[in-house]
């Protein structure tokens, strides 16, 4: 590479890098002000760049349309803090981060709804030819870019250093007990954090549109480069964001022009979980105190029993009996929406443990889950294998992944499993894609029904009741396992790490354990979904299988192994009973209808479920009348 | 204490699995099923095959239907999602009963909906590139839309004619750009012209610099330029430019379509495209004129006030124009899933949109070859080169 390749290298790095560097601005905001992970700031920033294109195209002047994508997200923000985080005020941190994952859904659904998912091109502030300097050919929509994020970090420096909202925030930040006696509301500091997030996100996005296009699907994507950028250059300052931005676009840019964009996302996946285990800070961040324990702080969930009764076994038990009707009342179409829902069924089991008991947001299941897709596919194709022996094997690698990831990632705390879980499903993705063993991006296709001896699981419903009999198993070992002394060691840590270490519960082990338990349903889950489809290919197991799953888990009930059957069949049939509900018209406005019914689903329940005021919104009354009776459930006055 | 939590959950499980409203079709009605991407990254592409199935069922319907039956088309959206692809497909056999299938957009989707079809005993039409999905043959599944092996010959035919020496490829990391890269390396070995890049990137990245500077610094005299999405190859078409590299880009069926010229701006006037020939209102052989052809363009533009606009439109029509040869074999209503089968596996030198269609027993993915061709998008429609 000559020298002019290497500075046009290095600077598309500082371009995307002012992109990320937005991004990861609004992350940081709101985490440092509210200890959210605000998920849905991709799509902030996917929202800006719509509003413009589509105020552009009606004509309205780019020195208008620009403000006002910025300032609606804005409001979008606030308008969220205000009528959804705020209400909830006994939510953990990890329903609150689950309500932006909500938010980022009902934004892609209310998008698509309005506007489709076409791409729409966004006309440039000034002109599209590129300029020439040294070799290095720019566009001025770059320089744009490039100079908003300074004109932000001046602004930022300014705000943050002479106002007395930025100190206040700062104060927050820093110590938000001894701010709040100070007679700082950090109610109105998060709603602050909220609407800046929401400006900043807009800005970005309406400046960067021109540069590629406007397009619903790049939300998600930006807000994973945001939120890695942050977690690199660290949350608690400033210019940690920033830095993290330029250092991932550096990263990247580097990676794709001198070692291979095939591993590009790897690599920086890579380099966040490196960051996470030896900087945790970041690189700019500040370090917490020794002894300065992460809490969650907004936990209410104070156990008063940790003893589960056999009302939740009866559940199971009915739960299964009742499912196993299926096959009998309804025709093909039931049994496909159940064999799905029985398959997310057996990962949210897990995701019960490790996220409702354990208060740790997983979001990277699908990587045990392409372990037993994997192990299932290229075993059985390619070395014949018996279904039943690969499916094992999967399990048991998944296990051990899980227990060695767990000693290293629980060290952490904090949202650090989410982060870690992320990365590790992104490397496991980019690896199966490029592999040649796991068929590449094709997949390995011809994967043989399921059987045991001579046994083959052919037909539909004959494949249910093997799901079935799955669920059931996952279900009962999830209920053992939380009955037993590692569930009330759990519980306790979840009412208060600190205490629970202090009566000698092993916390890295106790957690390892669980990890290892949901990693092992996930495989099993992942081998079955590829017997029944007959192709194992890395596309199923992504970042959007995550989000079903905990929103499966939301809807189901973070503690309850019953709820996890529901909160599936909800996710996997809510499509098509929207568009039973809409006249079964395949249209694009019902499929962003979708999305915006399980966004609003998913932040209702949590506002439900937390707030105090909405008791018999949500789930039905019925099941939740139903949650108060399993002891567990209940809380202390 | 369950009771009423049970009565909740039972009444939530009974409306969601039950069968959907769907429009009972008549059973005089030949149904076919259509299971594309109407949302996610590949929307483009599913429009284009949605409004091409509308037209071609029109088409039929015109033609007098399928021995004596009406035809009726039922869309299922795919979302671009293997689970929801395989609910598509039950949905269409179980409840709309479709006599033929039509799907699924891409390799694995397609390769993952197969055995449902396959149980249904419902012959489907493969809308996807790759030849995976009905190679080796499988006795339900046919190929339905121009894939990657002749899509990939005419931009080498063309830099052949040219005297272009130096290519460059890029594609993306997605199991269609992996399907490509095999193809456009067996074309760059037999004809020994030197392949001086061969550039991938990530099928959802929003930034081509390092993969452009590559190719810039290979100094191609054409880059071909295979993009799964359409935003991706406008924006390699664009970056290009941007980086000074005006040898002419030849892009791929996916991207032949209005989408990329509304998006690629001043990179289109460097832009080959390849595409079906009747797209130009020309026949294989340039000498008699395509009755299906012509008729299925008056009928798309009487229904969207336009011409057929890309290279997909025309593979669900493709599909139905078979299925009514197998059906004029049979000579009757095609109520036998087998003899429909068997009669689809049997129709030879169909003329269709894309190319001659020919199914044998061993055979099921004919080359289309002289149907497929290299374009220019000029004075608002596409024009021969």
């Amino acid at each position: 590479m000559g020298f002019n390749s290497l500075a046009q290298t290095i600077f598309s790095g500082l371009s995307n890098g002012a992109l990320y560097a937005f991004v990861a601005l609004g992350f940081s905001l709101v985490n440092r002000s509210t200890g959210i992970i605000n998920f849905a700031q991709g799509d902030l920033t996917m929202l800006g760049g719509m509003l413009t294109a589509v105020l552009a195209q009606a004509g309205v002047p780019l020195w208008i349309a620009v403000p006002v994508a910025a300032l609606a997200c804005t409001l979008v923000g606030a308008v969220f803090y205000q009528f959804a985080i705020r209400p909830a005020r006994r939510a953990t941190m990890t329903q609150l981060t689950i309500m932006t994952i909500g938010l980022s859904i009902l934004i892609r659904g209310g998008v698509v709804t309005e506007w489709g998912s076409d791409p729409l091109s966004v006309p440039a502030f000034s002109g599209d030819s590129p300029l020439h300097v040294l070799g290095i050919s720019i566009l001025p929509q770059e320089v744009w870019l490039i100079g908003a994020l300074l004109a932000m970090l001046l602004a930022s420096a300014w705000f943050f250093q002479r106002t007395m909202l930025g100190l206040a925030l700062r104060a927050s930040a820093a110590n938000p007990i001894g701010a709040s006696y100070m007679g700082i509301d950090p109610a109105a500091l998060g709603l602050v954090a909220f609407a800046l997030a929401g400006f900043l996100g807009g800005l970005g996005g309406a400046i960067w549109s021109p540069i590629y296009f406007a397009q619903v699907d790049v939300g998600l994507g930006l807000g994973l480069k945001g939120f890695t950028a942050a977690v690199i250059g660290g949350m608690s300052t400033v210019w940690g964001p920033i830095a993290g931005g330029l250092a991932l676009a550096m990263l990247e840019a580097f990676t794709g022009g001198f070692i291979s964009s095939s591993w590009q996302d790897a690599v920086l996946y890579g380099a966040m979980l490196v960051m996470l285990l030896l900087r945790p800070q970041g690189l700019l961040g500040k370090a917490k105190p020794a002894g300065a324990a992460d809490q969650e702080p907004s936990t209410s969930t104070r156990v008063r029993r940790v003893s589960l009764s056999g009302n939740e076994m009866g559940l199971l038990g009915g739960g299964v009996a009742m499912v196993a009707l299926v096959p009998l009342l309804f025709g093909d179409v039931g049994v496909g929406n159940g064999i799905f829902a029985l398959i997310m069924t057996i990962v949210v089991v897990g995701l019960v443990l490790i996220t409702g008991y354990g208060g740790q947001l997983a979001l990277g299941q699908g990587a045990f889950m392409m372990i037993g897709a994997y192990s299932s596919g290229c075993l059985t194709v390619r070395f014949g294998w018996p279904p039943l022996a690969a499916m094992a094997l999967g399990m048991l690698l998944s296990v051990l992944a899980a227990l060695a990831l767990g000693r290293v990632i629980f060290r952490l705390h904090g949202y650090y499993l989410s982060m870690s879980s992320l990365a590790v499903l992104m490397i496991c993705l980019t690896a199966a894609r490029e592999w040649e063993f796991t068929g590449g991006a094709n997949g390995i296709p011809g994967i043989p029904p399921f059987s045991v001896g001579g046994l083959v699981v052919a037909s539909d419903a004959a494949f249910y009741w093997l799901a079935l009999a799955c669920a059931a198993l996952a279900g009962f070992g999830a209920l053992s396992l939380a009955r037993s002394r590692v569930g009330r060691a759990l519980l306790a840590v979840r009412s208060s790490e600190s205490a629970a270490r202090a009566c000698g519960v092993d916390v890295v082990w106790l957690k390892s354990q669980v990890f290892a338990f949901s990693a092992a349903a996930a495989s099993l889950a992942g081998s079955l979904y590829v017997h029944y489809l007959g192709i194992a290919n890395p596309h199923p197991f992504g970042v959007d299988a995550s989000i079903q799953q905990i929103t499966a888990l939301t809807v189901g009930g973070y503690m309850l192994l019953s709820g996890a059957y529901v909160g599936s069949v909800v996710v996997v049939a809510l499509p098509a009973a929207i568009t039973w509900l809409a006249g079964a018209a395949e249209t694009q406005s019902v499929a962003g209808l979708q999305n915006v019914c399980f966004g609003a689903l998913l932040i209702a329940l949590i506002i439900a479920q937390t707030s105090g005021k909405w008791r018999n919104v949500g789930l039905p009354v019925s099941l939740r009348r139903s949650l108060r009776r399993v002891p567990v459930w209940r809380r202390a006055s | 204490m369950t009771r009423s939590a049970f009565t909740a959950a039972a009444i939530l499980a009974l409306s969601l699995f039950s069968p959907a409203k769907a429009a009972d079709p008549e059973p005089t009605k030949f149904v076919f099923g259509l299971v594309v991407p109407l949302t996610g990254p590949s929307s483009e592409n599913g429009k284009s095959y949605a409004l091409g199935a509308a037209a071609g069922v029109a088409m039929l319907n015109e033609m007098g239907g399928l021995a004596g039956e009406k035809v009726q088309l039922v869309v299922c959206d795919s979302q671009n999602q293997e689970q929801q692809a395989v609910l598509c497909t039950k949905r269409l056999t179980a409840q709309d009963h479709a006599r033929v299938l039509i799907g699924a957009g891409s390799t694995p989707q397609t390769i993952a909906i197969s055995p449902t079809a396959e149980a249904a005993r419902v012959p489907l039409f493969a809308m996807c590139g790759g030849e995976s999905a009905y190679t080796p043959v499988k006795p339900w599944i046919f190929k339905g839309l121009a894939g990657n092996p002749d899509q990939v010959p005419p931009a080498w035919v063309l830099a052949k004619q040219r005297g272009w020496k130096r290519v460059a490829i890029i594609h993306d990391n997605s199991a269609y750009g992996r399907d490509i890269e095999k193809f456009m390396l067996r074309e760059a070995a037999e004809s020994g012209v030197e392949l001086v890049a061969n550039e991938v990137y990530g099928a959802s990245d929003i930034d081509m610099t390092a993969q452009v500077l590559r190719i810039r610094d290979a100094n191609p005299d054409v880059v071909m330029n295979y993009a799964l999405t359409v935003p991706a190859g406008a924006a390699i078409a664009k970056k290009l430019l941007q980086m000074d590299v005006h040898a002419p880009n030849i892009v791929g069926i996916n991207l032949q379509n209005a989408a990329f010229v509304r998006l690629a701006g001043g990179a289109l006037a460097n832009t080959i495209f390849v595409g079906p020939r009747t797209l130009l209102g020309q026949t294989q052989t340039q000498a008699k004129p395509l009755t299906e052809a012509e008729q299925f363009a008056a009928t798309y533009e009487k229904l969207n006030n336009q011409p057929v606009p890309d290279s997909l439109t025309p593979g669900p029509a493709d599909a139905m124009l078979i299925t009514r040869a197998a059906v004029a074999k049979l000579g009757k209503p095609a109520d036998d899933p087998e003899a429909l089968r068997a009669a689809l596996e049997s129709v030879s030198g169909v003329a269709g949109l894309q190319g001659t269609w020919t199914f044998t027993a061993t055979d099921h993915g004919p080359v289309l070859g002289a149907g497929i061709t290299t374009m220019v998008y000029k004075d608002g429609g596409w024009r021969g080169l």
